[in-house]
């Protein structure tokens, strides 16, 4: 069994602050974030059953985000906490569960990582037989530098089939994941871990060092010399485009698919 | 050519379509997405680049066909449709003709010819096989053809399974060299989606370059110090190309964009919504719903309701100096760049095929003078491919570019977010049953069937990757359908996954999806294998 301090005591003592991906709170942007509050009263009275919550028939709107862990714990000062969004529509009920335990993390945005889960009852109990008691289900977020990987933070997460979206803050970071049981002193048993995924880097990186390749035909590449650094009017240039690539988003090319939707389609019946 | 100029510009038309095919009905709306697209802008750009090679127009162009789009222009289904889709459209523009009067009759006639010619061309001239005259053209060394990822599967968030990745270029360089009849040297990446690493596997399968939106290459790291204006290379070999700023938006922008003219045709107005029911009913899809026809008689006018009626003449006029225009442009812009380069710039566009035609009616036109003048007036600009452009220049600066897309904000947000992430669980888990799968069976092992049933089942899995349908569900136009392809094929992979577990196979269930769903008749399923 791993143990652990609580997540909020380690993040205090240990950490300098700045120096690793530990997200600051940012008002969501997107569009497709679904905030506690927005949930209807039947969506969280779902969530609640999920999760077996007594007394939840009784829960208005408030109590239910509580009892479902869905706003933040009250964080310790200095420690910023990370802003997560609760998980979005389900698959069609035959691709909704694979009666396999996963947990995979993909970057969405240089800020936003997704993840999405399976756990399995079995699973599920075994962390339960090693922590030994009963523990909230909780999603460890890992910084990865090298061959380490560091804590960063925990997000409750209520069922176990689900997905979330978190932000990370600075950008460009490597993380990794654990999904597990944690108990009230904080002690951690994983069920599963995730693959490692990368936010990106947004906006222009430093310039150089600046070598050259040379690939010509079917043979390796060959680096080539010397350096030629930029001289200042096509640093200007760059700069230039850079700005212009900031001020124009990209826009999708395409797709026929995107065509605005002709009026009153016919349903599709399933072949 | 572009060597005996001060710089170069490559033009990239990206010509995809979802593979959209469905023998179990009779009438299917979405095929029509096919129909529309080889009368208004595949027929329309064949045309046009067979009579410049005939004129001995030097020019050069770099076109993908993605793979669905391939497979739906070789299927004999889909050609027996298309004849039937472009007969009905000539009986309606025939119908037209009798309805109108003066100038509204004088357009009818105009699409009436154009509709007989579509189907002169593609069932004479061409005999049905558009591909092979898009590999004629590239054997003409007019045309440079891109390979694709087998389904345009948005290839970063189909990582967490790199068996399904590697599927998806695999499958799809095997499909160009059956069509081609040669090896690819670029790849377009569906969407533009790069994820670091990508280069290696791209390479692996002797690509040379690829083209990524213009952050994917200004925001490499280290900064690029010739910006956009030539490729750098991963320190795999693979060049990456950025997509050209100013040329984008001066086609591309919906405010000042040329397709934006009021002289031109507006795509909109369509008699499948004007005229009564009771007359376009026959030609509309059973059910009564209203839909485009492709008969349009008015011009964009201006941001109003009352339009005024089209008049050709004087649109194609107007393609004709947006041509000019553009071209001035990219003179200026490579007069301006060269000297601080110290070598030839590169000016690299890509557009979607199905802008010039479908959306844009003039846009044929438009190009076809482009290319024109650029090989003959002008001294400044000359057309190239990207492969030319890294024969003359094969040292590049070695720069690692970062995930990127041309997906809205530039990221993957377009293609996960709430409306879709639902997709990725079971794509990623039907990816890897079958790969564990083929594994244990790497040649189909013990019988014909087994192996029959895996290719069933990867032709399955690449169905239900298509970037296309998250697409579709992030901007709620087709929804259902999409739901339905995504739900209908990875059911159908999960099952034949199963039935191979089991070891047990219904044949007849086999042949009815292997008739159904029959993209990629010699896919090998060691594909599959990361």
């Amino acid at each position: 069994m791993e143990r652990r301090k609580g997540p909020s005591q380690k993040r205090k003592d240990s950490r300098p602050r700045g120096s690793l991906g530990v997200p600051t709170i940012v008002e969501p942007k997107a569009s497709n974030i679904v905030e506690p509050k927005a949930r209807t009263l039947k969506e969280l009275r779902e969530m609640a059953r999920q999760r077996g919550i007594h007394g939840r028939h009784r829960m208005g709107h408030k109590e239910l985000i509580q009892a479902l862990g869905l706003s933040p714990a009250p964080a310790p000062a200095g420690a910023p906490e990370p802003v997560t969004v609760p998980p979005a529509a389900h698959a069609p009920p035959s691709l909704r569960a694979f009666g396999e335990t996963r947990l995979v993390l993909m970057p969405v945005s240089p800020y936003w990582m997704h993840a999405y889960w399976e756990l399995t009852p079995e699973n599920r109990a075994a962390a339960e037989r090693r922590l030994g008691r009963s523990g909230a289900l909780v999603l460890r977020v890992y910084e990865v530098t090298g061959d380490e990987a560091r804590e960063a933070f925990d997000i409750e997460v209520s069922p176990d089939l689900g997905n979330w979206y978190f932000r990370v803050d600075p950008p460009g970071r490597a993380l990794r994941a654990a999904l597990g049981l944690r108990d009230v002193e904080g002690r951690f048993a994983p069920a599963i871990h995730s693959n490692a995924a990368q936010t990106p880097s947004p906006g222009s990186q430093e310039e150089g060092p600046v070598q050259w390749l040379r690939v010509s035909g079917g043979e390796a590449p060959v680096p080539v010399g010397p350096p030629r650094p930029a001289d200042a009017a096509l640093r200007a240039e760059v700069e230039r485009e850079l700005r212009q690539a900031g001020e124009t988003a990209p826009s999708s090319v395409s797709s026929w698919a995107g065509v605005p939707s002709e009026p009153d389609r016919r349903r599709l019946d399933t072949p | 050519m572009m060597m005996d100029r001060t710089g170069g510009l490559a033009l990239v038309l990206h010509a995809h379509l979802p593979y959209v095919r469905h023998p179990e009905h009779e009438w299917f709306l979405e095929e029509n997405w096919l129909f529309e697209a080889i009368t208004e802008t595949y027929l329309p750009l064949l045309d046009r680049f067979e009579r410049m090679v005939s004129d001995r127009v030097p020019f050069r162009l770099t076109l993908s066909l993605t793979p669905p789009l391939v497979g739906m222009l070789q299927d004999r289904l889909l050609q027996e449709r298309y004849t039937r889709y472009i007969e009905r459209l000539i009986e309606l523009a025939d119908r037209e003709v009798r309805r109108t009067r003066g100038a509204e009759q004088d357009l009818a006639r105009m699409y009436r010819e154009r509709f007989s010619q579509a189907r002169d061309w593609y069932l004479e001239r061409y005999r049905r096989d558009l591909v092979g005259a898009f590999r004629r053209l590239q054997e003409a060394g007019a045309l440079e053809i891109l390979a694709s990822a087998a389904t345009h599967g948005f290839l970063p968030l189909l990582t967490p399974v790199p068996g399904s990745v590697r599927a998806q270029v695999a499958v799809g360089v095997a499909q160009y060299i059956e069509a081609f009849g040669r090896p690819p040297q670029g790849f377009w990446l569906p969407e533009c989606a790069y994820y670091p690493g990508l280069d290696e596997l791209l390479r692996e399968f002797g690509l040379r370059y690829t083209i990524l939106e213009s952050h994917g290459v200004l925001h490499a790291r280290p900064r690029p110090v010739f910006g956009l204006a030539a490729p750098i290379f991963c320190s795999s070999g693979l060049a990456c190309f950025g997509r050209d700023i100013e040329s984008g938006k001066q086609v591309w922008s919906g405010l000042d964009g040329y397709p934006g003219d009021p002289e031109y045709r507006d795509y909109y107005r369509d008699i499948g919504f004007d005229l009564d029911l009771e007359y376009i009913g026959p030609y509309l899809p059973p059910g009564g719903n209203r839909v485009r026809t492709g008969i349009k008689y008015h011009r964009i006018t201006g941001k109003t309701d009352r339009k005024e009626l089209y008049h050709p003449g004087r649109a194609l006029e107007r393609a004709e100096i947006h041509a000019g225009n553009f071209m001035f442009n990219r003179e200026r812009q490579i007069e301006h760049l060269a000297p601080l380069l110290g070598r030839h710039p590169l000016i690299l566009a890509p557009y979607d095929a199905e802008l010039f035609g479908h959306w844009w009616f003039e846009g044929p036109h438009w190009l076809e003078m482009l290319l024109r003048k650029v090989s003959f007036d002008s001294k400044v600009v000359g057309l190239a491919t990207p492969s030319e452009y890294l024969d003359a220049y094969p040292v590049n600066q070695i720069c690692q570019p970062p995930p990127s897309s041309w997906g809205n904000n530039g990221y993957f947000e377009v293609w996960l977010n709430g409306e879709n992430d639902w997709i990725y669980g079971p794509l990623h888990e039907a990816g890897r049953r079958l790969e564990d799968l083929v594994r244990r069976h790497p040649d189909g092992a013990g019988s014909d069937e087994t192996a029959r049933v895996l290719r069933q089942a990867l032709r399955e899995l690449l169905l239900a990757q298509s970037s296309d349908w998250a697409f579709i569900l992030t901007m709620g136009t087709v929804r259902p359908y999409a739901i339905q392809r995504v739900r209908t094929h990875l059911e159908n992979c999960l099952e034949l996954c199963e039935a191979v577990r089991a070891g047990r196979v219904d044949r007849e269930r086999l042949e009815t999806l292997e008739s159904r769903n029959n993209i990629f008749p010699n896919l090998d399923i060691r594909a599959c294998l990361s």
